[in-house]
């Protein structure tokens, strides 16, 4: 007994002493996130004007946390400060719990003044009403001035311009030159048929590479499907809004799917973090992705300069010559929030972070391609060898289908676990399409 | 009660590697990718290759270091608040009748019915209500609330063992509630508060969701959201030293574990046969 309670006397000495650092460890800094720590010298901003009593804004996101992007955020909140006199809080979680803290932080009435959101997060903000309107801030004169049409049309919902775009491009088809030419393909293939021949070829040589990484599950795994489905002359929803995709441009396309499994051309059970690992090790031969597969590289020893030997984008093959390449827009947006107090100061931190000088920061030390008028027809990025592959398939991308629809996930679950069941054997393709569509018309 | 016979012993034996495999492989397979190179992370060898790097890049990382530090304090003081709260509580449901008690012992049960995720967004207002979202204090309290269910009625089981006979003498000596809490009761049943305190604590220790959404300063995060923030990327996961930052992370459990296993299972299997 007297061994016991000397151990309980000493955990509970430990655990006192913990609550007293836990109280005492509160207190100086008790508030939500503490001031960001102004970045190095930093890209001066763009057009922001010192107005009025300095204030704190709240800016929230994923690419802050990061160790990639670290560096170069804490310039652009630099930048907008030394301008501004203003001071922004950096609050930052995963890319993937964004969507999430960021609807617990709106209800939860704390402060958020503005955020960095991708396409897909940025569906789940609009849709729960929390987003202010920029062109109201900022005026539409000013954003017709600064963006393309095109670039403005993704984050307008009902007329209502709900984001800025930050950094924009497509998730393309990405290939590794170096294994093509192993393969005996000097250029890349430009239709279906080819692309399979391609795919042959690079099987031939042997070893662990696995052709074409297309994912094959999670998420991503719907996401790879539809600029396929599309290619194959199909859609999930007709343009009236109903389930069409159990249509034989569906079936071909899985048939397609399965006949690449079975040949060996694909992999089960390899989703888009796999292929980009994989593919930085030179373990794969083509994926889909967006820009910043360029990070997984860098980050896998290859230098910046050097990616595009590892690493270029090109366009999605077509069914036959002629037909219009098929892809899916991505990009990140700047939103600012209807409940803020500071929504003018936000709108004024986001035109710093898209002003020239700060922007191209951002393309130069992160490969984020940059979206106004004024940069993407500078030399520094129309010479960029590596972005000029996405930049040629964003020209004829298309938001996925599920981009506007609040229940995105369920959807692509259905497509995803009806695709696999027919990778596995389980149905065949007409099954699976004909599942997918009445799984979709339960919903 | 079983014959120990040729087929049972198969069946043992068979039974025991299954699920030693499904606990153990993955555990090893952690430690495996620890020790790969990150250039063969997703390859499929085993133990080909042995490299320190992704453990040295933890131990040298300070960030990695002050994540750590924050767990241990919010885990030690959210396990003592927890046992604290749990032995109070608990010891009244046991030793005392009063109008409402059972309906609150059910409360207590009823609310590890729900999803912690479920509360989330309640705590989260209630925290920043109180103006303590984003201190630990906000940790401390939401672990000790999910601790309590589980805590009170481990040691509800334990006090009911102990025989009221002891406690009334202790009345007829003059001993006062709190004396006979704090010197007759408490002493004997340290196994069943040590038990809820690293049920506590393993609790806190693991805890993701809480500790991401209710503190965003990176100087005050646990280990647990450290460690997804550092490692997982929009593009690039670094699996290695993740895997390695995950050995680092359990140690503390695994020896706390270790030294105080005995009281653990002592006191959660207080109560469970009655003689």
């Amino acid at each position: 007994m007297k061994k016991s309670r000397f151990l309980a006397l000493v955990l509970s000495v430990l655990m006192a002493a913990s609550v007293l650092a836990a109280c005492g460890g509160s207190g100086a800094g008790g508030g939500v996130a503490s001031a960001p720590a102004n970045g190095a010298s930093g890209a001066a901003a763009g057009s922001t004007a010192p107005s009025g009593n300095p204030v704190n804004i709240v800016w929230a996101g994923w690419s802050g946390e990061e160790e990639a992007s670290k560096e170069i955020f804490g310039r652009m909140r630099g930048a907008y400060e030394a301008e501004s006199g203003n001071s922004v809080t950096w609050v930052g979680w995963t890319w993937a719990d964004t969507a999430q803290q960021l609807l617990i932080r709106t209800q939860g009435s704390e402060q958020l003044d503005i955020a960095q959101v991708d396409i897909g997060i940025f569906n789940t903000l609009a849709q729960a009403g929390v987003l202010a309107d920029v062109s109201e801030i900022l005026g539409q004169g000013y954003l017709d001035s600064t963006f393309e049409a095109s670039a403005l049309e993704v984050g307008n919902v009902d007329g209502q311009q709900l984001a800025i775009p930050w950094s924009m491009a497509s998730i393309s088809m990405v290939y590794n030159p170096e294994i093509l030419a192993q393969a005996g393909w000097d250029t890349v293939p430009a239709t279906v048929e080819e692309f399979e021949k391609c795919l042959a070829d690079i099987k031939a040589l042997g070893g662990d590479v696995i052709p074409y990484a297309v994912s094959t599950k999670d998420a991503t795994s719907a996401g790879d499907f539809m600029p396929w489905l599309w290619t194959f002359g199909g859609a999930i929803y007709g343009e009236d809004g109903s389930v069409t995709i159990n249509s034989e441009a569906a079936i071909e396309c899985i048939k397609w799917y399965q006949g690449m499994l079975e040949k060996g051309y694909i992999a089960m059970d390899t989703g888009r973090g796999e292929a980009r690992q994989m593919f930085a090790q030179g373990k794969v031969a083509f994926y889909d992705d967006a820009v910043v597969a360029k990070g997984q590289a860098v980050s896998n020893g290859v230098a910046p300069q050097d990616v595009v030997n590892v690493c270029s984008a090109m366009e999605r093959p077509v069914l036959k010559a002629g037909d219009t390449p098929q892809s899916t827009m991505w990009g990140h947006m700047l939103v600012v929030f209807k409940g803020s107090e500071y929504k003018e100061q936000a709108a004024e931190l986001a035109k710093t972070l898209i002003s020239d000088e700060v922007a191209m920061d951002y393309f130069t030390n992160n490969g984020m391609p940059p979206v106004t008028k004024s940069l993407i027809t500078s030399d520094a990025v129309k010479s960029d060898a590596y972005l000029n592959g996405f930049m040629q398939s964003t020209a004829t991308a298309s938001l996925e289908e599920t981009a506007r629809m609040a229940n995105a996930s369920e959807v692509k679950t259905i497509i995803t676990e009806e695709l696999q069941a027919a990778l596995l054997g389980q149905k065949t393709a007409e099954q699976a399409a004909a599942n997918m569509e009445s799984r979709l018309k339960a919903l | 009660m079983f014959q120990k016979t040729a087929g049972f012993r198969v069946f043992f034996w068979i039974s025991l590697v299954c699920i030693g495999g499904f606990i153990f492989l993955p555990l090893l397979w952690m430690v495996n990718t620890a020790l790969k190179p990150q250039a063969e992370t997703f390859t499929m060898g085993f133990f080909n290759t042995v490299s320190l790097e992704n453990i040295k890049s933890i131990v040298t990382n300070g960030t990695i270091m002050t994540y750590l530090k924050n767990s241990l304090i919010v885990s030690f003081a959210s396990s003592f608040m927890a046992t604290l709260v749990c032995t109070l509580a608990a010891y009244s449901f046991s030793k005392f009748r009063y109008t409402g008690r059972k309906l609150i012992m059910g409360a207590f049960m009823m609310s590890q019915a729900f999803p912690q995720a479920i509360l989330l967004l309640s705590i989260y207002v209630l925290m920043q209500k109180t103006g303590l979202l984003g201190s630990y204090g906000a940790l401390l309290i939401s672990y000790v609330v999910f601790t309590l269910p589980v805590g009170t009625w481990t040691l509800k089981s334990y006090f009911d063992q102990l025989p009221d006979a002891l406690i009334e003498s202790a009345k007829i000596d003059g001993a006062g509630n709190l004396r006979i809490m704090g010197q007759i009761i408490l002493p004997m049943a340290i196994p069943g508060m040590i038990s809820v305190a690293i049920y506590g604590f393993v609790w806190s220790w693991n805890d993701l969701l809480y500790s991401m959404t209710l503190v965003t300063d990176s100087a005050k995060r646990t280990l647990a959201s450290g460690l997804v923030m550092t490692y997982l990327g929009e593009a690039s996961t670094n699996w290695g030293a993740m895997m390695a930052a995950s050995i680092v992370s359990a140690i503390p459990v695994t020896i706390i574990f270790v030294f105080l296993q005995r009281y653990f299972i002592q006191g959660l299997t207080a109560g469970a046969v009655k003689g």
